[in-house]
């Protein structure tokens, strides 16, 4: 495999329009694993790690544009993150461990597309849009439409990620992300669960809930969504609103859990998610 | 083959490699350091864990080619003419190694964690191996040789 390092983003959509088939490199962390288990073989890579330009968080008119070389612990960390989009940040702070989150980056978590992936359901619930660029121009893509199927995207030969953006959270609205795994470093997600609701008075109003590690892709719970608008938190009907939450999800069964068990959890982060909003609120 | 030429423990290093070959092996077979040690090969287990840039990561899981101009630390890079560093103290003190196949990666865990921050909380320590498996199951003496590792380099001022 032939390693080769371009100078600038303009280089690399030259490179890859000539030679649509290469692969391109960022962070590793899961590439290169797949590399070195033979799952994947390309004869040409295109290491992009290096370019600052594809690094960066800005908030710009609104909306937080992240590149796509920021790692995941950088995101875990940043003061701008944290104040306009806290449960992405706490998303990318439950990524693989610290060696993993240092190298690993969030257009890397999203072209892997894995059902598990940590920063999915956070953006999807953020209403996130990733931009495509290519020699030929660009394209900005919802990050719902973008995953279509267990590593599949519709990111095309020749395209490179080169932004992920999203509205800033409104002073109105609070979020929530929690992952479930069989310990807190390393690993796969049993279930995910993300969600940003925007309040009044403790009532919801809107409310935007999606799970990753249920289905072949990111699923959104849009029927159990449309049954909590207009519920108080502090009410105790919340725990039957949200009992057969994981009924809209289409788990596995494999060896990190049961289908039943995973939906279960579902409405089990979905009623831990609330009680989070609701202290949220409150405080 | 390519050259490429980062900084390795402090000194200016070029070695001629394929542009697939990971840090690992550039390190073990190209430079004979052997500290390093291969675990899991996949990013799994932290045994090759080295500093980049300032931070924890796994040696396997780079190619030598992303590394140019990059200063790299390793375990070799720990302590000075036969002289062990802080953290390599406390872990010898307070019986921090069992088979010590993990004991390198550990250390270079720890010592980016005090690269950041002087006074680590337990959580923060916690964390900053939860990425390395001692299969030893030793973690609680780790955990507390870091501990007196960043106590001991506070009261030195260093």
């Amino acid at each position: 495999m032939d390693v080769i390092t371009p100078q600038n983003v303009k280089e690399v959509l030259e490179e890859l329009a000539k030679d649509p088939y290469a692969g391109v490199l960022a962070g590793g962390t899961d590439l290169l694993v797949k590399w070195k288990s033979n799952i994947i073989t390309p004869p040409r890579l295109f290491t992009i790690l290096g370019l600052q330009e594809l690094n960066f968080i800005r908030e710009e008119e609104g909306y937080l544009k992240i590149g796509p070389l920021v790692t995941h612990q950088d995101l875990a960390e940043s003061a701008i993150v944290q104040r306009h989009a806290p449960l992405l940040a706490k998303a990318c702070g439950q990524v693989g461990s610290l060696q993993i989150r240092n190298r690993g980056t969030i257009g890397g978590n999203l072209v892997t597309a894995s059902p598990a992936g940590d920063t999915i359901p956070a953006l999807v619930v953020l209403n996130a849009s990733v931009v495509l660029q290519s020699a030929q121009g660009e394209r900005q893509v919802p990050l719902r439409d973008f995953i279509t199927g267990p590593g599949k995207t519709v990111l095309q030969p020749g395209e490179l990620l080169t932004a992920v953006l999203f509205p800033c959270m409104e002073v109105t609205e609070v979020g929530f992300y929690r992952k479930l795994g069989q310990r807190q470093a390393m690993a796969i997600s049993i279930v995910n669960l993300a969600l940003k609701a925007t309040l009044e008075n403790a009532v919801i109003k809107d409310i935007c809930i999606a799970c990753g590690s249920v289905g072949p892709t990111v699923v959104e719970l849009k029927k159990t969504a449309n049954r909590l608008k207009g519920h108080c938190l502090d009410t105790s009907e919340l725990r039957d609103v949200v009992a057969n939450a994981g009924d809209e999800t289409s788990p596995i069964s494999d060896l990190r859990a049961s289908q039943e068990y995973r939906r279960k959890m579902v409405g089990e982060l979905l009623y831990e998610g609330l009680q989070s909003l609701r202290r949220q609120s409150a405080g | 083959m390519a050259v490429y030429t980062f900084t390795l423990n402090g000194k200016l290093t070029s070695v001629e490699v394929p542009s697939d070959t990971t840090l690992l092996e550039t390190l073990r077979e190209t430079l004979g350091l052997t500290g390093t040690k291969e675990g899991c090969g996949k990013g799994e287990c932290g045994a090759c864990t080295v500093i980049v840039n300032g931070k924890a990561a796994n040696a396997c899981l780079i190619v030598t080619s992303q590394l140019v101009g990059a200063d790299i630390r390793t375990i070799e890079g720990l302590g000075s003419d036969g002289i062990l560093d802080s953290l390599q103290t406390a872990f010898v003190e307070t019986g921090a190694v069992q088979c010590g196949y993990c004991t390198p990666g550990m250390l270079m865990s720890a010592r980016a964690l005090l690269l950041k921050k002087n006074n680590p909380s337990t959580e923060e320590i916690r964390e900053s191996i939860a990425g390395n498996l001692c299969r030893c199951t030793g973690y609680a003496k780790i955990a507390e040789a870091i501990r007196k590792a960043a106590v001991s380099a506070r009261e030195r001022g260093v």
